[in-house]
């Protein structure tokens, strides 16, 4: 459980950044860095593939968010310097929807399947969250457009709260559940 | 899982499509260089003043442009090919147009955006002008406009002629005046001894007469062919902007600038200069200002 509260803690520094001046405290790929690290001890009982592709992902996140930070840095323009906010929304996208698969099917192995299905539940509605703010953004960075960029921001923070609560409750709440769990299975026999 | 699964890649391929889609349409819409509006402007250059190279005497001039969103570039300097002599400093700034009521959405653009275009103002001083090339009037009607990325764009600006400010008759006596965001005006002027309004004179008056209703005491200026005024008669002077009918009338802008003539019993010519710079407050839009590049282009 450890694990999920280092997820957390480094999802929120790589989504907010403390700025001093043109100086980023925390700049976002050291938070996805971190991510990382708490993917290799997550003890996810899922398939390798399944564990192999969030990886790969978070990974993906970490090259892309040193990129626009660098090129933010720079003061870059062009077509790829739009394009890679857009590309660091599609990879939050695909990274949550594998970690979400690999806890829903850690909790099919474990036969947890009331888990499984809540956390199913929680994966489908942050695809719909994050996938309409991507879409909303991706037109609203391309042609300036202030109304969709808006409809974007908030549908991207509806969705990290979504994910942040998601985290929060698997490092505390699954847990209480889990031992409560124990706790009736051990009365029973 | 399979619904999951099926929503993700949904979500993918919309994604995909709708930004390649976005990155097509920039491309189509992009401009290969800065766009400068046109506009005909008559100023005069006060000589009298030690310190002219400071500003005209009319209002600090602009030249306003449009550009794609993404473009940082200013422009650094400003050169006419007709008249070397001239050097005129730029100031261009992020203030947004027309001063400090506009923001830019995105900090790290210039200008005011209007969707895949910005719109620029580019203030401008004369610093040195050798006085004796304002013995003739000075037409500018080209100009080389340098950027600070080094690259620079030769254009057509319309008409800008320099001349040196010349002191009017003091038969007339400025009373008042009043303008308005719209870019309508009033000017009021007392009478000081009898005489008769014989007719004006102005340059770029097609231009000024499709966009400018122009009275003189409630009389349209065009068709004015005589007025008496006596001694401590008001003199009033009201112009009106009409709506425009193409997007290049729209987008073109002016001043006004009027050389009233008054004749006394004794045939003596009196003359009037009576100068105005309706606000350029245009309705502008992503489409509009693409319709133009494409007018442009055609012209």
């Amino acid at each position: 459980m450890q694990s999920y509260r280092r997820i957390f803690w480094s999802f929120i520094f790589a989504t907010f950044n403390l700025h001093i001046g043109a100086l980023t405290i925390i700049p976002p790929f050291i938070g996805w860095i971190v991510v990382y690290s708490g993917l290799l001890t997550l003890g996810i009982k899922a398939r390798e593939q399944a564990l192999a592709r969030q990886r790969i992902t978070c990974v993906c996140l970490i090259v892309l968010s040193a990129l626009n930070g660098f090129l933010m840095l720079i003061n870059a323009s062009g077509l790829f310097r739009m394009l890679l906010p857009i590309l660091v929304m599609v990879g939050e996208l695909v990274f949550f929807h594998f970690l979400f698969s690999a806890i829903v099917e850690h909790f099919k192995t474990i036969e947890y399947f009331e888990l499984a299905t809540i956390y199913a539940k929680k994966d489908r509605t942050y695809l719909v969250l994050k996938g309409l703010a991507t879409l909303f953004m991706t037109v609203s960075l391309s042609l300036n457009h202030q109304l969709l960029g808006l409809g974007g921001a908030i549908l991207t923070l509806i969705a990290l709260i979504h994910v942040l609560t998601a985290l929060y409750w698997l490092n505390k709440g699954a847990e209480q559940l889990l031992r409560r769990r124990q706790q009736a299975l051990t009365f029973r026999s | 899982m399979d619904v999951n699964k099926r929503i993700f890649r949904i979500f993918l391929i919309i994604i995909g499509i709708v930004a390649t889609g976005c990155m097509i349409f920039i491309q189509y819409v992009s401009l290969a260089e800065p766009i400068f509006f046109k506009q005909y402007a008559d100023l005069s250059v006060n000589l009298d003043d030690d310190d002219y190279q400071y500003g005209l005497s009319d209002e600090l001039f602009s030249f306003n442009y449009f550009t794609n969103a993404e473009d940082k570039r200013v422009v650094s300097y400003v050169s006419f090919p007709e008249y070397p002599d001239l050097h005129i400093q730029p100031f261009e700034d992020d203030w947004g147009m027309f001063g400090l009521d506009f923001e830019t959405e995105q900090p790290d653009l210039i200008g005011q955006l209007y969707g895949r275009y910005s719109l620029r103002e580019v203030l401008w001083q004369i610093v040195d002008l050798p006085e004796e090339s304002l013995d003739n009037e000075l037409i500018l009607n080209e100009a080389i406009f340098y950027f600070s990325d080094g690259s620079e764009v030769k254009t057509d600006i319309g008409q800008i002629r320099l001349s040196r400010s010349a002191s009017d008759s003091e038969i007339i006596e400025f009373l008042s005046g009043s303008s308005s965001s719209d870019g309508d005006s009033r000017s009021n002027f007392k009478v000081l001894k009898p005489i008769n309004f014989s007719g004006f004179e102005a340059h770029f008056l097609d231009q000024i007469s499709q966009r400018v209703e122009m009275k003189i005491n409630n009389q349209n200026i065009y068709d004015l062919e005589e007025l008496q005024l006596e001694e401590g008669d008001t003199l009033t002077i009201v112009s009106q902007i009409k709506p425009a009918q193409t997007l290049q009338e729209r987008y073109t802008r002016f001043n006004l600038s009027l050389k009233l003539i008054f004749t006394d019993e004794k045939d003596q010519e009196y003359y009037l200069t009576w100068k105005e710079s309706p606000s350029f407050r245009e309705d502008f839009s992503f489409t509009d200002l693409y319709k133009y590049t494409k007018e442009q282009e055609g012209l």
